[in-house]
């Protein structure tokens, strides 16, 4: 069905060789994992097989690529479009209506199919992927699983005899997934060939027949699915790969005594205000706190008590607009160095959460507090930070450096000792001079981190800091919060990744319909609780 | 809720535009608003036909207000006004047929008229930018507002040019597997067909546009 003949391939005359030497055969039916760390070649593969490479990314190609009898460098990607589906990693960029129907019918459309048999297949589609209750809809309104249903469905359409996809549960939560792994199975029982280049493996294992795994540019190693997955984990994680039995991992996130830190911590949070605010000791104070970078706020200060909690969150309700009510009534406390996942399904209150936490939307009622004294919105960014999903939207700087260097004002610039001990602890030394958008995922996200840490950001909150990230640059992310831990920040992480969670977070809250459901600490005796999520 | 084909709903933005800039009366104005304000609710789009006539009045009032005194702010903010009121029926129009016209059929339409593929794929990306836009400004906004960052041009929009070329040739690659470059005919799910009630709003805007070119409402005073 596809053969690759010692395809060599790179992107420019000036970047190095992206794809080295590939053979691979690939028969009619059969499901073919491509793995590998970042970077090792498997997107280009992919690539080979629906035509954009040489047609759309043009570079230096020689070789030889067959798709279901067709030399791949003399037909157009047209004419492949109703041979090859293809499925995207970023469900936000691969549309091109504004709604679902017409969406899946746009394949259709362009390859001049008669309106009536289009009606008909969009239809048959929808039946067929059990995706009906998504016709007709807002595609900007869909959750990102959804989207990709709808990719798929505007792939199935044209019903090509060969599916590729691209990292296709990146961006997706867990139920999702379990969702796209059906769809999937179900696109292999109908006999279509399945070429799928992934980091997760967990929800492939049932259907998967041979895997394929690369590393720079080259294929390093082919194993039958059977082989593959009966092989120690250790062996897999060896090969960058991540874990395909969650349920064999236990939680290994250290335990930080926040008692180490009160002192600290207090100081450091005193940085953010006058110091006399904290120490204040009698009535009801009006201080000037000193917010990086925006004028000085005023914040009422009560008198510190002996043991207030660190950070603590009161009867906090938000919402949207005036009716849709989003978060109702969240307490919770959280010390120094604990590190929280949040958790919870579409539509919990997660996102509305974190951004209610760093001062991005507005609380309806409730407080928040650190060390006692209560934060209003405009003081909590600042203390508070958040590390986006694209952390390519948080830089804006031309170099790293500058963009640590960044600031407010001049007062609350860092200090160039300070920055530079970042940088090292974060390996960005070597690319202090490189403009943050040539820079990887996971070298974007470090910056972001980076800038918290110039700023002393005592809360991080961050959304999927893992997804798309392969074993290697998880452990990184895992090795930064473990830091950022032991100088006794307090870390909330958005995730929908299983082994991040046990390897990074010390406690679970657990959201659903905007409240606390359920709030436990991550341990080994606990794990059963952690799994009921996931499942 | 009435149904046009996208022919005729483009003919009428263009008719719109000339009505616009044949008549410099206000009251010709005033007339093609209210026409538009009924077809939109033909259309039912009931939300672009709300918020519409609520900028437009919003318009007016700042409008009479200035007129009451008369010093150089004010006449700035006239001038502003006008600038804004003289696109007001286009936009006023435009979201309505956006909000009804599937983008598919739109390039169908447009491809049915003749008009190259070349103004036509880059016409309809744009359309479909827009949300994108909205939602990559928006993010970055809060990304700045994280770091207590005053909205500075360079700051916004140098990301936002990066995340948006990025965000294009994904887009472009993901239009390219689906078939854009086919050389033959497109057809669109729903047929294009014209009815009658696309000839009653074609004959109705085209007789407003005649009338507009010859002078608008102050020829009914002589």
């Amino acid at each position: 069905m596809v053969k690759i003949e010692n395809v060599t391939f790179n992107y420019g005359e000036t970047s190095e060789q992206c794809l080295r030497g590939i053979s691979l055969r690939i028969k009619k039916g059969e499901c073919v994992l491509l793995c590998g760390e970042s970077g090792c070649g498997k997107t280009s593969v992919t690539r080979l097989v629906n035509g954009l490479i040489p047609h759309f990314y043009e570079g230096e190609f020689s070789g030889e690529v067959v798709v279901a009898g067709r030399d791949v460098s003399v037909t157009t990607p047209d004419a492949l479009a109703g041979i090859v589906g293809s499925v995207f990693q970023n469900p936000r960029s691969q549309f091109f209506s504004l709604d679902t129907t017409g969406e899946i019918a746009f394949g259709l459309e362009n390859l001049g199919l008669p309106s009536a048999y289009i009606r008909k297949r969009v239809r048959e589609t929808a039946v067929a992927l059990g995706i009906e209750r998504l016709l007709g809809r807002d595609i900007f309104a869909l959750s990102g699983g959804e989207k990709q249903l709808v990719a798929i469905a505007s792939a199935y359409a044209l019903a090509p005899k060969i599916f590729v996809f691209d990292e296709p549960s990146s961006n997706l939560d867990w139920d999702a997934v379990v969702e796209l792994a059906g769809i999937m199975l179900r696109l292999k029982q109908e006999g279509r060939t399945l070429i799928v280049a992934e980091h997760r493996l967990y929800w492939l294992s049932g259907l998967i027949d041979r895997v394929v795994c690369m590393e720079s540019g080259q294929i390093k190693h082919e194993w039958p699915a059977d082989e593959f997955l009966t092989m120690p984990e250790s062996e897999r994680r060896g090969l960058g790969l991540r874990v395909l039995n969650p349920g064999e991992l236990y939680p290994t996130a250290s335990i930080v005594d926040p008692g180490g830190f009160r002192s600290e911590a207090s100081a450091a949070v005193s940085g953010f205000f006058h110091p006399e605010m904290v120490i204040a000791n009698q009535d009801v104070l009006h201080h000037e706190a000193v917010i990086p970078g925006s004028n000085a706020l005023r914040v009422d200060a009560k008198p510190q008590e002996q043991a207030a909690p660190y950070l603590k969150v009161a009867g906090l309700s938000a919402q949207y607009g005036r009716r849709n009510h989003v978060l109702h009534d969240i307490s919770f406390e959280v010390s120094p160095g604990e590190a929280v996942a949040i958790l919870g399904g579409n539509g919990a209150g997660k996102t509305t959460m974190a951004r209610t936490l760093c001062g991005l939307h507005s609380k309806s009622s409730g407080e928040i507090s650190l060390y006692g004294i209560n934060l209003p919105a405009k003081a909590r960014a600042g203390p508070f930070y958040l590390v986006m999903q694209e952390s390519g939207y948080q830089l804006f700087t031309d170099s790293v450096e500058n963009e640590l260097l960044l600031s407010k004002n001049r007062r609350s610039r860092p200090a160039n000792e300070k920055v530079e001990d970042i940088l090292e602890s974060l390996s960005l030394t070597d690319f202090r001079e490189r403009h943050p958008m040539s820079l990887s995922g996971g070298q974007k996200q470090r910056t972001a981190i980076g800038t918290a840490m110039a700023h002393n950001a005592q809360i991080l909150i961050f959304d999927e800091p893992t997804s798309g990230l392969d074993y290697r640059n998880m452990q990184r992310v895992v090795a930064v919060i473990e830091r950022l831990r032991a100088e006794g920040k307090t870390i909330f992480i958005i995730t929908h990744d299983y082994e991040l969670l046990l390897a990074a977070c010390t406690r679970a809250l657990i959201l659903e319909d905007g409240n606390v459901k359920s709030d436990f600490p991550v341990t080994c005796e606990n794990v059963n609780k952690v799994r009921e999520v996931f499942s | 809720m009435v149904r046009f084909d996208p022919r005729t709903k483009l003919l009428v933005l263009v008719l719109i535009n000339v009505v616009i800039f044949a008549s410099p009366d206000i009251r010709t104005e005033w007339l093609c608003m209210g026409m538009v304000a009924v077809l939109l609710l033909v259309m039912g789009c009931l939300r672009q036909l709300w918020y519409g006539l609520l900028i437009y009045a919003v318009l007016m009032a700042v409008f009479y207000l200035c007129t009451l005194a008369d010093n150089f702010f004010t006449a700035f903010v006239s001038m502003t006004i006008i600038c804004i009121r003289k696109i007001m029926p286009t936009v006023f129009f435009a979201s309505g047929l956006m909000a009804t016209t599937k983008v598919g059929d739109l390039v169908s339409a447009m491809q049915k008229l003749h008009i190259p593929k070349v103004i036509v794929i880059p016409f309809t990306v744009t359309l479909r930018f827009f949300p994108t836009a909205k939602e990559e400004f928006a993010a970055i906004r809060d990304a700045a507002r994280l770091r207590g960052l005053r909205f500075s041009m360079e700051r916004t929009l140098v990301p936002m040019m990066l995340r948006c070329a990025n965000i294009a040739e994904e887009l472009s690659a993901a239009s390219v597997t689906r078939g854009i470059e086919s050389i033959g005919k497109r057809t669109s799910m729903r047929e294009l067909k014209f009815g009658l009630p696309d000839a009653v709003m074609a004959a109705v805007f085209l007789a407003l546009g005649i009338f507009a070119v010859m002078g608008g409402v102050p020829l009914l005073y002589g």
